[in-house]
């Protein structure tokens, strides 16, 4: 079988080569024999002669083909080649440092590092290590607000009195009198009441007492 | 060195690339890059995008490849078979075959005159647009032969094929556009 496929080759390579320059009528009767196992008829040579004669004439270039993207060179460039611009200039080679044995360049780089970590201490301010000043933070304690409805009015009942310590007197009652609305929430008036032991009165330290209290006393 | 190096073989080149020098791969760049999109261009029935995608991936491998790249090989060969490569792998995703063969198995035979400029220009461009329904390999044969001008050796150097082989097949390709691609000579056909 590979015989075969060899022999077939060989009278291909051969008739292709004898196309290139004759005709069939051209060809002596050995050559149109064998032109004849290949190919079907006298025509059918002729036709793929003028196939290849025609197909000669194709060159590069005749296809309308559009233009590399410019930006494909420039992406190359800027993944491939970003570390030197110009990279023609000697030394220029950065890429590839692992790989490579380390060239002049790296070498340069390295002095250079060193250099700048040497100005970079030695100009440094030094350390100073007094104590620190303590960190005041401010606590602030915050109030939990309630906020209660605007109408509402929010009263303190105290019950004051006083006693005479004699009977059939009447204690001195302060009291206030809570009259509420129809929504029974909000106080609309309060009347101080008092029944006061006329005679007696209050002392100075009791007047202001119920003077802290909003009390008027008589 | 710049001016010089426009002179140099692309093998030269590869070696500047291969030490990471921009120059030499901008020299190869403007040396292939048209060539190389026309390609893709043809193996991809004129899908502009695509052909301009496959142009950058392909220098992209030839970046990251330059090392395996033998500088006592041909350049010319080996960015070839990269990018065919590329083309089979595309094809074999797509499975464009069958597509392609039933199209032109369907294909009545045209007849054309030979006797003007005019005529060969016709007779081209209905070559053109035969070669792009061809299976992809077919495809390809037609296009790095006819239109790459390639020889017989790097052909089969890209397509890792036996130089008979190669021969046979570019035999069997003109028989075949000769069935469908008819021309009309007053002397033989009367």
């Amino acid at each position: 079988m590979v015989n075969m496929n060899k022999l077939e080759e060989k009278k291909i390579e051969l008739v292709d080569t004898l196309m290139e320059h004759y005709s069939f009528d051209e060809l002596s009767k050995a050559e149109q024999a064998i032109v004849l196992e290949v190919l079907k008829s006298p025509s059918e040579y002729n036709e793929m002669k003028e196939v290849n004669k025609q197909l000669s004439k194709i060159k590069r270039g005749e296809r309308n083909v559009p233009v590399p993207n410019p930006r494909i060179l420039k992406n190359l460039k800027e993944k491939y080649f970003h570390d030197h611009n110009d990279a023609t200039e000697p030394h220029a080679k950065t890429r590839n440092l692992f790989v490579r044995k380390l060239s002049f360049p790296v070498y340069q780089m390295g002095a250079a590092a060193i250099f700048l970590l040497t100005l970079f201490f030695a100009f440094r301010e030094p350390v100073q290590f007094t104590d620190p000043e303590p960190i005041i933070r401010e606590v602030f304690v915050r109030d939990t607000i309630k906020v209660m409805q605007p109408n509402d009015t929010v009263f303190i009942e105290k019950v004051i009195y006083q006693k005479s310590g004699k009977p059939g007197e009447n204690l001195a009652v302060l009291n206030k009198k809570i009259e509420t609305t129809e929504t029974g929430n909000v106080t609309k008036s309060m009347e101080f009441l008092k029944s006061v032991n006329k005679q007696k009165g209050f002392s100075l330290k009791e007047k202001e007492y119920l003077l802290s209290l909003n009390v008027e006393a008589d | 060195m710049p001016g010089d190096s426009q002179f140099l073989p692309d093998e030269h080149l590869m070696k500047g690339v291969q030490n990471g020098r921009q120059a030499e791969f901008e020299l190869l760049y403007s040396r292939y890059a048209q060539r190389m999109l026309g390609y893709f261009y043809r193996m991809f029935n004129g899908d502009e995008e695509k052909a301009q995608d496959f142009l950058q991936d392909l220098f992209i491998k030839v970046l990251e490849k330059a090392s395996l790249f033998d500088t006592n090989q041909n350049f010319e060969a080996w960015i070839f078979t990269i990018a065919s490569n590329m083309c089979k792998n595309e094809y074999r995703k797509l499975n464009h075959h069958q597509t392609f063969s039933q199209q032109v198995n369907g294909q009545e035979g045209i007849e054309f005159r030979m006797d003007s400029k005019i005529d060969f220009e016709n007779y081209q461009l209905a070559v053109f647009q035969l070669v792009e329904r061809l299976e992809p390999d077919k495809k390809e044969l037609f296009i790095l032969r006819f239109e790459e001008e390639l020889s017989i050796e790097e052909i089969a150097n890209i397509l890792k094929l036996k130089e008979g082989t190669v021969k046979s097949r570019l035999f069997y390709l003109k028989k075949f556009l000769a069935e469908k691609l008819k021309v009309y000579d007053p002397k033989t056909n009367g």
